[in-house]
């Protein structure tokens, strides 16, 4: 065999042309980046609609998705103790203030075992509070943030809102990712984080409603401003982590209390 | 949350490992054919062929491999499907697989002159469209080994 030849088999065995140059990493960052943007607008043009036609949406209409959708949610503990009756007493204040919270559910409130310090409101009105939350939080005009904060939720429809989203996006997104995979994992993950993102927007709303519920009852936001400090004293995860968390952190929801003075 | 953590972490591992185990491949391929640089394949395609050499011994031989991509590149290539294009980290995958195959048939031809009427297929072994399926492929390469005498 010739020298020639030799090298020229030399070269074609070193540069390879059946296989791509394209970097797998970036192409791997810009599929996702492109996904997360048409996602994101997906998301954008959802919450349009939803809240669009759940905001013009009838009180009986409403009370019948309810009904539907929290057939066999049921409380696990039902004692009343002292702490449930103060609640139910700051609760008979609060719903004669807002019409969107009369004739509807009876918000039945419940103490629910577990230490971390939250508060959380079903589908069809149950109120929950954490045994954590009772025992640290003893001043009322506190509880009543706390107490309008989830009314306020309620009031705003969000849990509808989300539901609906919800439904919107999973049907386009099952049918853009049909039979595939990864696209659906993709989805799934990326979503996970817009759903966040929308529930704070939601949190800041209802922050924004309790205040000036709790305005109208004390003719001052302390409740709020101490509430918020004591739970900044609690938290120790950083600022940057903000956007894998469900509500806003906790100085910025000062802040933004402390502007609507 | 938990969710995407451990896919970014599968994600990165696996394209670490699958980088690796891709760069060594190719030095061993590329090690291999350039100490083969001298055995040649001869494919003219023709049904009847003379020598007026006396032959030795012909005989078949033939080279597999089963190669699949890693987690990493599969994942890319499943979000491509989306927006169509070139599939490009598959396309290593199958440069791989298809050199493989045919080093091991030349490889098994030792002692012969060279190899006539090379062929290679390739086959899906996993249907992609299922649940739990990983893309894998195998590809065979076949010819006739000619020895002289």
């Amino acid at each position: 065999m010739n020298k020639n030849l030799e090298e020229k088999y030399l070269s074609v065995i070193e540069d390879n042309v059946n296989v791509g140059s394209s970097n797998a990493l970036t192409e791997f960052f810009i599929l996702v980046a492109g996904i997360a943007v048409i996602f994101f607008l997906l998301y954008m043009f959802a919450d349009a609609i939803g809240s669009f036609f759940i905001d013009r949406m009838s009180n009986e209409t409403q009370m019948k998705i309810e009904n539907a959708f929290s057939f066999g949610i049921k409380p696990q503990v039902s004692t009343k103790n002292e702490n449930i009756i103060k609640l139910e007493n700051i609760r008979d204040k609060i719903v004669p203030l807002d019409k969107n919270l009369q004739g509807k559910s009876k918000f039945p409130i419940y103490e629910y075992p577990e230490k971390q310090i939250n508060a959380f409101i079903t589908p069809n009105g149950n109120i929950f509070f954490t045994q954590g939350l009772l025992t640290e939080v003893k001043d009322e005009k506190v509880l009543t943030f706390i107490m309008a904060h989830e009314l306020g939720h309620y009031a705003h429809r969000d849990h509808l809102k989300s539901m609906s989203r919800q439904i919107i996006v999973a049907l386009i997104s099952s049918i853009f990712a049909s039979g595939n995979n990864n696209i659906d994992l993709t989805v799934g993950s990326i979503s996970d984080l817009n759903g966040l993102t929308y529930s704070r927007k939601q949190e800041r709303e209802a922050d924004k409603y309790a205040n000036q519920i709790v305005y109208k009852l004390y003719g001052n936001n302390k409740g709020a401003v101490e509430f918020f400090k004591l739970l900044e004293k609690k938290e120790k995860a950083p600022e940057f982590l903000q956007y894998f968390s469900t509500h806003p952190s906790t100085s910025q929801r000062l802040k933004l209390i402390q502007q609507e003075r | 949350m938990g969710d995407v953590l451990l896919l970014l972490i599968i994600l990165g591992f696996t394209f670490m490992t699958g980088t690796i185990i891709e760069k060594r491949h190719f030095e061993n391929i590329k090690k291999r054919e350039i100490a083969l640089i001298k055995k040649p394949i001869i494919n003219f395609g023709a049904k009847k062929w003379d020598t007026n050499r006396k032959i030795k011994k012909i005989e078949l031989v033939t080279g597999e491999c089963v190669i699949s991509g890693d987690y990493f590149k599969n994942f890319v290539a499943g979000l491509k499907n989306l927006f169509g294009g070139r599939l490009t980290t598959f396309e290593s995958v199958l440069d791989r697989g298809r050199r493989e195959a045919i080093l091991k048939m030349r490889e098994k031809a030792r002692g012969a002159n060279f190899i006539i009427n090379a062929r290679i297929e390739s086959v899906m072994l996993n249907d992609t469209y299922g649940q739990e399926s990983v893309p894998q492929c195998a590809i065979i390469a076949y010819g006739t080994a000619v020895t002289y005498e």
